[in-house]
């Protein structure tokens, strides 16, 4: 103890030889080391925390990200599939439509066919009808104006013997035949 | 019904006795007693008797109309 | 082309072959003439109905009997006969000259053919006038007429043999039943006759074109009097028709007979009647207009098995006036036949085609002549549809519906609209049991509701393409197999999804 006081004693002599306030630097000290104590508490750890939090945050985002992309892809693979099962129905619906369309045209040109046909034939009948209409008309011509001159002859050169007989013959026919 | 008692003979000309008589038998078989005689050119020959309802028609006029007809 | 000494040849052919008339006529002397009925003085055996022959070729019928004096309408040649003109007797009634040569012809009353081709000669007659077959020559219903038309065969089903009235007011699409009925009768192997009374010659001449066009022609015959023929050939045109159809049916042959219209028949007879001078009855129609129809109707039967089991079915047509039903001629009718399709003009007018009016229509013959398909699947159709008809009345009060009434009711909308169906356009059996299957299962609620009618027609396009196998396997004899019915609504399914389901398939794809 007397050693230390004098130890300091000389300490002091020699600073205050140098010209040094050895009061006011272990003061400075005192207030140094509070000061980085204070600020190691203060701020020093806060901002080391707030940094982690961020750190976090920004790993978060990150993952969020990722995430997000994940989804994408898989939501736009399954619109792909969506969107090919619907052009392979439309396909399906428009072959169908098609299909019905061409029975329905094959059934519309053998109709017509048919009525044509039927036309046709109908004509040609009613070509052989008016041919059999001439030829009866033919017949009907020749056969008045023989029955004319008949008349005619008859009404001129019938004798009365004959015109008797005439009369005879049917009275006897008539008087059988009861 | 009544019977009809008058038989109406239509002729194209003149016939003579023989034939009227044979008219006459036949007209009275059929039931009439009163005959009307006609002259008609226009049936050309033969006979059309009409008693009653009933005609009989055996004119030449009516032959060439039958022929006529169905040919 | 034309051979002259061809035709010199058959002249003196024929000349040689003359048959010798019989010269021994009974005749008479018209003392009276004017409105087409002439007074005979003679002919003191005429019969009632018979032939008579005028000179001049014309021909007469004769409907007075009295002591001195016969009274007889004449067919034509109304201004041509005088007084004085000799008449002859033929001995015989009135007959139609009938054969398997008139199918296919367009002939008058008496025979003679209206429709340019050439004469009709036929080995047979039949007279006009024939007792109806008697009841130990008839036998049961039980073969169906199908007539194409799903409100008729599904509802209303007509049988061969039956006597099926169709009657409505004046452009309700009666003929139009009536045509679309022998169209559907190709390939079935009946005959049809269509006798047509006192109708417009422009009209007869556009149903001969839709006939035609169809190739009806071959197993049909037109029978017709237009309006402007003479009343006595208007008055015997239906029993013509009926001559040539019981040819047909005693050689145990099926035939349709369509008798348009009734109403015009009874007009003609009436115009006869009144100028005979007999006495004028109700709505001025002489006392036995009743008996003018019943002995036409009576003479379309079923015969039995041992009398060649053939059939006449009668669809006599009646117009009527506003919709009155009970005027005399229609009463008449109603009460001969076998049951009547009654077609509405405000169902007609609101769209409704064919406007049959199902609840007030009705056949007596009924399910005997339904295929068995049909007739279960037809079961509970009609007791539907009078319910959904009592139901939509209260729908107009626009109340707050429960969803059981609401389901009655698009139901029975959809059902129908089903029943709608367009001219021309026949549905066979199969394609009936399709769209009635469908149309009361649970898939219809699936349709929205206005487009019921064309997806029945896609859907039975649908079906012919793809699925003809199906088609095969549905037996119209037979009832409805579960199998079978689970698949046409499976095929129903599909089709509802590839085109009216779409709509509705989409909605639910962007709510997910």
């Amino acid at each position: 103890m007397y050693m230390g006081y004098v130890e300091s004693q000389r300490l002091a002599n020699i600073f205050d030889a140098l010209g040094f306030d050895w009061q006011s630097i272990v003061a400075h000290l005192i207030a140094l080391i509070i000061l980085t104590v204070g600020l190691y508490l203060l701020l020093f750890k806060p901002v080391k925390k707030m940094i982690k939090e961020r750190q976090e945050k920004i790993r978060k985002i990150e993952q969020e990200n990722n995430d997000l992309n994940e989804e994408v892809k898989s939501m736009k693979s399954s619109t792909e599939v969506v969107l090919n099962e619907a052009k392979k129905q439309a396909s399906v619906i428009h072959d169908n439509a098609v299909r019905v369309a061409n029975q329905k045209a094959d059934e519309i040109v053998s109709s017509a066919r048919k009525e044509a046909k039927d036309l046709v034939e109908r004509t040609e009948r009613e070509m052989e009808e008016e041919r059999n209409k001439l030829q009866s008309e033919i017949k009907k011509q020749i056969s008045d104006v023989s029955i004319a001159v008949a008349e005619k002859v008859l009404a001129r050169d019938l004798t009365p013997q004959d015109n008797k007989k005439l009369i005879e013959d049917c009275i006897e026919q008539w008087s059988e035949e009861e | 019904m009544k019977k009809a008692v008058t038989a109406t003979v239509t002729l194209a000309m003149e016939a003579d006795k023989d034939t009227l008589a044979k008219i006459e038998k036949f007209v009275k078989k059929r039931g009439a007693r009163k005959i009307t005689y006609e002259i008609d050119e226009n049936i050309i020959g033969g006979i059309i008797i009409q008693i009653g309802d009933v005609i009989f028609d055996g004119s030449l006029r009516s032959r060439l109309d039958n022929i006529k007809e169905n040919v | 082309m034309i051979n002259v000494k061809e035709i010199g040849k058959d002249i003196r052919d024929k000349v040689e072959r003359i048959p010798n008339k019989r010269d021994e006529r009974v005749c008479g002397r018209i003392v009276d003439s004017g409105d087409g009925i002439i007074h005979i003085s003679g002919i003191h055996d005429a019969k009632y109905n018979e032939l008579l022959e005028v000179k001049g070729g014309y021909r007469a019928l004769t409907l007075n009997l009295q002591e001195d004096s016969v009274g007889a309408v004449l067919f034509s040649g109304e201004d041509k006969v005088r007084y004085g003109d000799i008449v002859y007797s033929t001995g015989e009634t009135v007959q139609m000259p009938v054969g398997e040569e008139l199918i296919g012809r367009i002939v008058d009353p008496l025979g003679e053919p209206l429709d340019g081709l050439a004469q009709i000669k036929t080995d047979q007659t039949r007279p006009v006038e024939f007792p109806a077959p008697s009841i130990m020559d008839r036998g049961k219903v039980n073969k169906p007429l199908q007539t194409g038309i799903l409100a008729i065969d599904s509802m209303i089903p007509i049988g061969r043999g039956q006597r099926e009235l169709i009657i409505g007011d004046r452009q309700t699409g009666k003929t139009a039943i009536a045509i679309d009925t022998i169209l559907n009768q190709k390939g079935e192997d009946v005959i049809c006759i269509y006798v047509s009374i006192g109708q417009k010659a422009s009209s007869l001449a556009k149903i001969v074109q839709t006939l035609r066009n169809a190739g009806a022609m071959e197993y049909t015959c037109i029978v017709s009097s237009t309006a402007d023929d003479a009343v006595p050939l208007q008055y015997i045109a239906p029993y013509s028709g009926c001559a040539l159809a019981e040819y047909f049916m005693y050689q145990g042959k099926d035939v349709l007979i369509v008798y348009d219209d009734l109403s015009k028949h009874a007009v003609a007879y009436r115009t006869m009647s009144l100028l005979l001078k007999r006495p004028a009855g109700r709505e001025a129609y002489p006392g036995d207009v009743f008996y003018l129809h019943s002995r036409l109707l009576e003479r379309a039967a079923k015969l039995s098995a041992e009398k060649g089991g053939g059939s006449i079915t009668a669809l006599p047509i009646v117009e009527t006036l506003a919709g009155d039903i009970s005027a005399y001629i229609p009463t008449n009718v109603i009460s001969i036949t076998d049951g009547q399709i009654y077609l509405e003009s405000e169902l007609f007018n609101s769209g409704v085609r064919p406007a049959v009016n199902v609840g007030l229509s009705v056949s007596r013959v009924g399910g005997s002549a339904q295929r068995a398909a049909i007739r279960q699947i037809s079961g509970q159709l009609r007791v539907n549809l009078a319910q959904y008809r009592e139901l939509a009345i209260f729908m107009q009060f626009g109340s707050d519906l429960d969803s059981e009434t609401q389901k009655t009711l698009s139901r029975g909308a959809k059902m129908t609209d089903t029943l709608k169906q367009r001219q021309y356009l026949n549905y066979t059996v199969k394609e009936m049991i399709i769209l009635l299957t469908v149309a009361q299962s649970d898939l219809a609620d699936k349709i929205p509701e206005k487009k019921m009618s064309a997806f029945n027609e896609g859907l039975l396009d649908y079906m012919h393409t793809n699925s003809t196998q199906l088609l095969e396997e549905i037996d119209p004899d037979q009832k409805l197999s579960e199998v079978v019915r689970s698949k046409i609504l499976s095929v129903a399914e599909e089709y509802i999804n590839c085109s009216v389901g779409g709509d509705s398939g989409q909605q639910a794809e962007t709510e997910a």
